[in-house]
């Protein structure tokens, strides 16, 4: 993690122990960002393992990891694509020229063409939200409070608390991104890009 | 810092928000009082301020707020305070303003033009439909036949009380107001045990739940309030989860352990498990002596004979298995075990709900902290002036007051109409869909299509319904997001409390509430009826909870309004054990393990296992076909939501991977499924998570009418996503109902939903 001293740095924890797979996050995420049917920026993957009858189905949720060294900023030739002090990965809808240099070179697929704008869009943690001191609407909706969102640079914030006591995953580390959307007991499979979708 | 958001809202609305952009989330000073709650527009970034009220998409009934921008209603969130949802709601409830703003939303009276079901409709004023049917219901009058008019709602608190309020002063008895098809087998086991329609399971201190055909994670009477809580237990008690289901939901498949039973079967494992509990001396010996009406001694000697070992011939089940959880249930107190449509929904329900109350009760569960408690909740009172509820013979209305249900279950009525042992004169239905949700939906399809059985039928709905497009008039309903209504869901709490709904917007075009609706039509009746239908609709509800004396202190209607909820505060810690001072509410006043009423229609007195026939003798390439509801949708209401029906709009066949690799089938291939009653083609879902005997299917798709989205079909409207419909390739999938014949548990009467044997060929 870069140190940025007194900075903000947002992050968000997802608990998998709590994940029921309610697709709550990825409905109230469309409805909060007026997101069109087609396409999502929060959504829910689920994958079945085993063999009858002892079989178990894990989820995982999976939204825009907000990297610390996103590609897709580097990649963007009009500099629509920018990130914000507090780390929030940001397009800007006046610069997009929806060419898909983005889309292709996320590793994690998160970006989208909205099909009514024609130009590339993408979970921004709702910042809209958070300068507003709400929690992303995922994050707000969750019923079993699965997901943790906050401050990663301050050690009393409930989200450092708990990637310091527990053993927490990241999506696809190899690619040096550092993504700052965390798993706890996220199953190995599951995170795999190639696991069927069940 | 402490968790931000929710708790702390900022001060000062907009120059709090100034304060705190760029700065820590949280900073700012912290109102301690939860409502209202605030919201802000993405591109504005306009405050908005919540009006709080309740979600009626399920019987959950949580408290929500609905945020409007210029009046129109664009987002809804949890309300914080609410005892039940405790700021959350699921991906229903958010979706909510799909409904209300349907493109496809009925918005004025409509009038058949052409045969029934052909789809010709002329828009009517109310004036002109109110009219026509007092007209029909006047010529009942003279007839002196009131007793023909037949109105069906959905079980909620104020519907029910307005439907009989009016039923009652016009005459009629059948009024049908019992929740959806099924779930009679459940009430009736829980009234006649123990008095009460369901029960709340406390799980949020348990240690250990126990589920039986139940999937709470996905779909339950209290969905995300139970679900969560488990969650809860879960994570912060370390409680253990085991399920008993045939299929992997999304509940068995996070569970420490599944357990694969034969459909049907879960009673006998039950009785093992009480007979283990029994002989190994873990009961609760006081509580079976002194609060229920059988001896330890008798009930030790009649589980003697449901011996693990049968239950893991009969079942499937390990009786090493059984043993284990039997053992580990009745040591990790407080434990609960909890039903689910998966048993209730058989024909042998009623015995099978009475088993695992048994298990419950000799674990000395019963509303135990962490157990298997009452339903604490408040009931409405019928305000003045009360009809005199002088009621007419009836062939679906109980009038014995020994008769543990009201009416006939839906199953019975439809069965009553078709033989024409109930004569309908006219046949009212609010928000309901008997069409497309009762088994054999073709047989009751030509039932409504038919004009000698059912000579006027009028529907009260905001969509164009299955049950609505055979009406002969079609009346707007205001949705739940623009009417007031009083509810008192089941507290989790243990403190009862009342949630209110009142409206977010103004109904949309002419729709009107159920109140106002009923309210015309007394009206025109004449003033004999029409006086219990003279005050508003507020005064109506403020009336009706007036006999609450600290709610009227705190403000009544007024103090709903402003918070969305309201119980009392000062009370101390909720007792349980209330059973300890009150008893029961049974003939006995005790928990009735042996009950005397059942013994007196002639079925056995005892909880047992029934075995049901057809699914017992299962002969080669047979299944037991098993619907399913998912969690994104509701039994039938949410087909037409974009917001849901891009999750799931289409429901393959769930099969064993075993069975399909045994008829060569891959996924996405096509079956043919056949029942008794009929044939229908649809894809297959090749899983390991399901039992090799048994094939499942998710409900509510398949729809032919409510609208174009729940036909997976785009059009275009003034809202630009109808037109983006990607899956009209995928289909909306089928209805299941079409195959599944009426089956009616001995006992409760309701629908055996999954007693239906089926033939599986490629095609």
């Amino acid at each position: 993690m870069k140190d940025k001293k007194n900075k903000v740095r947002y992050g968000m924890v997802i608990d998998l122990r709590k994940c029921m797979g309610c697709n709550t996050c990825s409905v109230s995420c469309k409805v909060e960002n007026d997101v069109p049917p087609g396409v999502f920026r929060s959504w829910v993957k689920v994958v079945e393992k085993g063999t009858y009858p002892n079989v178990r189905r894990s989820f995982l949720p999976i939204l825009c990891n907000n990297c610390e060294n996103p590609i897709c900023l580097q990649n963007c030739p009009v500099n629509a694509t920018w990130q914000r002090e507090d780390g929030i990965v940001i397009v800007d809808p006046h610069r997009c020229i929806g060419c898909k240099y983005c889309i292709a070179s996320c590793p994690y697929n998160v970006r989208h063409i909205n099909p009514i704008m024609k130009i590339v869009q993408k979970c921004t943690f709702c910042h809209h939200r958070v300068d507003a001191g709400l929690q992303p609407a995922c994050v707000e909706s969750c019923p079993p409070g699965a997901r943790i969102f906050g401050d990663l640079n301050d050690p009393d914030s409930e989200i450092s608390k708990l990637l310091a006591e527990n053993a927490t995953q990241v999506l696809k580390p190899e690619m040096g991104t550092d993504p700052r959307v965390f798993y706890i007991a996220a199953d190995k499979d599951a995170m795999d890009p190639f696991a069927v979708n069940s | 810092m402490a968790r931000f958001s929710r708790r702390t809202i900022l001060k000062g609305g907009l120059a709090g928000l100034a304060l705190s952009i760029g700065a820590k989330i949280g900073m700012g000073s912290v109102i301690e009082k939860l409502t209202p709650r605030i919201n802000i527009a993405r591109t504005s970034r306009r405050m908005r301020n919540g009006i709080p009220t309740t979600c009626s998409n399920c019987p959950a009934e949580c408290g929500i707020y609905g945020f409007t921008d210029y009046g129109r209603l664009v987002k809804i969130e949890g309300v914080d305070g609410n005892p039940n949802n405790m700021g959350k709601t699921c991906s229903k409830g958010e979706a909510g303003l799909d409904m209300l703003y349907d493109e496809e939303r009925i918005l004025t009276p409509l009038k058949r033009t052409g045969t029934r079901g052909e789809g010709k409709w002329k828009s009517i004023s109310w004036k002109e439909a109110i009219e026509e049917i007092a007209s029909r219901l006047r010529d009942l009058e003279v007839n002196e036949a009131q007793e023909q008019l037949v109105f069906e709602c959905e079980a909620s608190l104020t519907t029910e009380l307005i439907v009989k309020r009016f039923m009652k002063a016009y005459g009629s008895p059948n009024a049908i107001t019992h929740s959806k098809y099924g779930n009679e087998n459940k009430m009736m086991a829980q009234r006649l045990t123990w008095g009460e329609g369901l029960e709340v399971p406390d799980v949020e201190h348990s240690k250990y739940i126990l589920l039986f055909g139940a999937n709470p994670y996905e779909s339950h009477t209290f969905f995300i309030n139970l679900a969560k809580r488990i969650v809860t237990a879960r994570t912060e008690n370390f409680a253990k989860l085991v399920t008993f289901d045939v299929r992997m939901t999304q509940t068995s498949g996070k569970s420490d352990e599944w357990y694969p039973v034969k459909p049907g079967t879960d009673a006998v494992v039950v009785l093992a498990m009480c007979d283990v509990i029994m002989r190994e001396g873990m009961a609760d010996i006081n509580f079976i002596e002194n609060y229920t009406n059988v001896s330890a001694e008798m009930l030790a000697r009649y589980l003697s004979e449901y011996t693990p070992e049968m239950a893991e011939q009969i079942s499937g089940i390990p009786a090493i298995d059984v043993i284990k959880v039997a053992r580990e249930f009745a040591t990790s107190k407080p434990s609960v075990a909890i039903s689910g449509g998966g048993i209730t929904k058989h024909r042998n329900g009623v015995y099978s709900e009475r088993c695992i109350m048994l298990l419950n009760a000799i674990t000395g569960n019963i509303d135990a902290k962490g157990g298997y408690c009452v339903p604490r909740r408040f009931a409405l009172q019928e305000p003045e002036p009360q009809p005199s509820g002088l009621v007419k013979g009836s062939q679906i209305y109980y009038q014995d007051n020994d008769s543990v249900l009201e009416h006939a279950s839906r199953g019975e009525v439809i069965d009553a109409i078709k033989n024409g042992r109930q004569k309908i004169g006219v046949y009212i239905s609010y928000e309901h869909n008997p069409v497309y949700s009762s088994p054999d939906c073709e047989g009751t399809s030509l039932l409504f299509k038919d004009e000698d059985t059912i000579p006027f039928f009028v529907a009260i709905d905001s969509f164009m319904t299955e049950t609505a497009a055979l009406a002969d008039i079609v009346l707007p309903s205001a949705t739940y997001l623009e009417r007031s209504e009083l509810f008192s869901p089941p507290s989790f709490s243990m403190e009862p409390f009342i949630s209110y709904s009142q409206p977010v917007i103004k109904p949309l075009g002419e729709s009107k509430s159920i109140f106002n609706i009923v309210k015309d039509v007394s009206k025109k009746l004449g003033p004999d009826i029409g006086k219990y239908f003279k005050m508003s609709e507020d005064n109506y509800l403020q009336a009706s909870i007036s006999h609450i004396k600290k709610l009227s202190e705190a403000g009544g209607i007024y103090s709903l309004m402003e918070h969305g909820y309201w119980f009392d505060t000062k009370k101390e810690q909720p007792p349980y054990k209330l059973f300890e001072k009150k008893g029961f509410n049974t003939p006995s006043g005790k928990f009735e393990i042996y009950s005397e009423r059942l013994r007196e229609k002639g079925h056995n007195p005892m909880p047992t296992y029934m075995p049901i026939e057809e699914l017992s003798v299962k002969e080669e390439n047979t299944f037991v076909l098993v619907p399913f509801k998912t969690n994104v949708h509701t039994a039938d209401r949410t087909a037409n939501s974009i917001l849901l029906s891009e999750i799931l709009h289409n429901n393959p066949l769930w099969i064993n991977a075993s069975i399909a690799r045994k008829y060569d089938l891959r996924d996405g291939d096509k079956v043919e499924v056949v029942s008794k009653l009929g044939r229908i083609e649809t894809e297959v879902n090749i899983t390991q998570g399901i039992h090799p005997g048994v094939v499942a299917i998710a409900t509510n798709c398949g729809h032919w009418q409510f609208g174009h989205i729940a036909q997976a079909k785009g059009f275009k409207s003034s809202d630009p996503q109808t037109s983006l419909v990607w899956w009209e390739k995928e289909g909306n999938g089928i209805h299941i109902n079409r195959i599944i014949p009426t089956s009616m548990d001995t006992v409760g009467r309701g629908q055996g939903w999954m007693d239906t044997v089926v033939e599986i060929r490629k095609i």
